[in-house]
């Protein structure tokens, strides 16, 4: 069985194609079978909403008068960087607020942004003879800002790792509270449902695919950063923190549903970001690959109480387990806590499967593969010489 | 009638030494369990699961009150923020109470005010901050 981009969006067009979330063609694929379910389902939608700190927003104010062209700028107090055009800035979602620091940030001034709230807008600048102001204060709103679209250079993790803690203290880690002991243990990824695990190998995935983003529409922008292709795979998925994607869209036209401020404590700030990709049956080993189930995913768990980058994996739980509420670690049974929302995943892959069914988004070709090949370096601390 | 209810105590310095314990027992008849006990240089709180007929703890609460001890009904100490929270479940795990459950069919986290002891835990392991204190 063979099906192209092209018949997928005609069938789209007409009302005539099915449709399935990636939970759904898992029993769909138990009762009939990869060839049968290929033959019937023309898209897999997928999901996830967790924690990804790798995010921010684009923002153009549009020119005061005297113009200004912004050297330092603070939006509800939270810094942003200006250093390029004069007034076109970034928001970096991890930002925080200064003073005080760990309950404000970049995410819930996207957040606010988002729900239609007014932001104070801060600047100042050297000024200049085209740019002749100094300093600006005013409030901006997602409706007087002419550009407004988030930039991810990293979301949608492959995978992750499990978080445990040997110490004899607790920790407050960006996987969550980890009680001390190995008391506890948690997880972040949508598992099943995962958009990256359905599609192992980036087959339909790439430069230029439009996807569910925040609530809107977006699309996959380059590789994410610290793309990894190098992890083991089990049952035809990478055990560990892997594959990645950058993502931009337009945050006019996001939902604080599907965008959500995180703060971590002691750790910082982040955000909950949603995103589904819809996975074309371009053939029966995609659908193969979608109907992967939590049983056969595994993490491996990791001592976050060791403070370097060489820590061990101490086991593989199954996505399963991890979703059971317990594992056994040392025999001995770990409560478990899922830091991304499996609910909001559910909800997002079956938004998706609405936007097709009502014939309102159609699937793309990617315009360029990502990397088959990538492994991310460490930093090492070089002198000039050694590196030139 | 017999009546159970979970009380939050505020000690203050002056106060902290008070035998309470032993006056709800012996004078009131009133059951309590204690769920929180903590003492510091700015006094101290009790949590108290207490079961009870409902005049003696009416008089039991006038008798405490009347020491200085600042005596509040936990009905919503610890409370969630139902448009906050994004179920994901950081808070199952680190409850000692087991007030938070998953329901295994939707994936939703259920939060049970009954069980929560109001330790705390869950405010700071809550990064959407849905889980908030009642201030008093």
């Amino acid at each position: 069985m063979k099906r192209s981009y092209e018949e997928i969006n005609e069938k789209l067009a007409n009302g005539d194609a099915v449709v399935m979330t990636a939970e759904e063609v898992i029993g769909l694929v138990d009762s009939v079978g990869v060839e049968k379910a290929a033959a019937e389902v023309d898209v897999v939608t997928t999901g996830t909403f967790g924690a990804m700190c790798s995010s921010g927003a684009f923002l153009n104010f549009g020119h005061s008068d005297p113009p200004i062209k912004m050297g330092n700028i603070w939006l509800n107090d939270v810094p942003a960087y200006t250093g390029i055009a004069a007034v076109d800035c970034y928001i970096g979602a991890s930002e925080m607020m200064e003073g005080d620091g760990e309950e404000y940030g970049g995410a819930h001034v996207i957040e606010d942004l988002i729900e239609g709230k007014a932001v104070k807008m801060r600047a100042e600048s050297v000024g200049s003879d085209c740019y002749p102001r100094k300093e600006i204060e005013t409030f901006v709103s997602l409706d007087t800002l002419n550009e407004a679209y988030m930039f991810n250079p990293r979301n949608a993790y492959q995978n992750y790792a499990v978080g445990v803690n040997s110490s004899p203290r607790t920790l407050f880690t960006y996987m969550g509270k980890l009680l001390p002991r190995y008391k506890n243990a948690t997880y972040s990824s949508a598992g099943q449902l995962s958009p990256l695990l359905n599609d192992p190998q980036c087959r339909t995935v790439g430069l230029g695919t439009r996807i569910f983003l925040g609530g809107n529409e977006g699309y996959v922008s380059w590789q994410g950063t610290q793309f990894n292709t190098t992890h083991p795979t089990r049952n035809g998925v990478p055990v560990g923190n892997s594959r990645t994607l950058a993502v931009i869209g337009d945050l006019k036209g996001m939902s604080t549903d599907y965008i959500r401020a995180l703060s971590v404590h002691n750790y910082g700030i982040s955000i909950a970001v949603g995103i589904g990709v819809p996975i074309p049956i371009l053939d029966e080993d995609m659908m193969r690959a979608c109907a992967i189930k939590d049983e056969e995913i595994y993490a491996p768990v990791i001592d976050y109480s060791v403070q370097s980058r060489r820590r061990k994996t101490l086991a593989e739980v199954s996505y399963a387990d991890l979703r059971s509420g317990t594992i056994e670690l040392f025999d001995r049974k770990v409560k478990t806590s899922s830091l991304s929302s499996y609910p909001k995943a559910k909800a997002i892959a079956a938004e998706l499967k609405n936007w097709l069914d009502e014939g309102r988004f159609e699937i793309s070709r990617p315009v360029a593969p990502l990397p088959s090949e990538s492994k991310p370096k460490p930093l090492n601390i070089s002198t000039r010489e050694e590196l030139e | 009638m017999t009546v159970r209810k979970k009380y939050l105590l505020a000690f203050t310095p002056e106060n902290a030494n008070l035998p309470v314990i032993a006056v709800l027992v012996q004078k009131f008849g009133i059951i309590p369990n204690i769920m929180q006990a903590k003492v510091n240089e700015r006094g101290g709180r009790l949590v108290l699961d207490i079961e009870g007929d409902s005049e003696s703890l009416e008089n039991a609460k006038a008798h405490i009150l009347e020491q200085g001890v600042e005596m509040k009904e936990l009905d919503r100490h610890v409370f969630r923020d139902e448009w906050r929270c994004i179920h994901c479940g950081a808070c199952v795990s680190i409850c000692p109470a087991e007030a938070f459950h998953v329901d295994m069919e939707t994936y939703e986290v259920r939060f049970n005010p009954e069980k929560c002891i109001a330790c705390e835990a869950c405010i700071n392991a809550c990064s959407p901050k849905a889980m908030k204190l009642e201030l008093w």
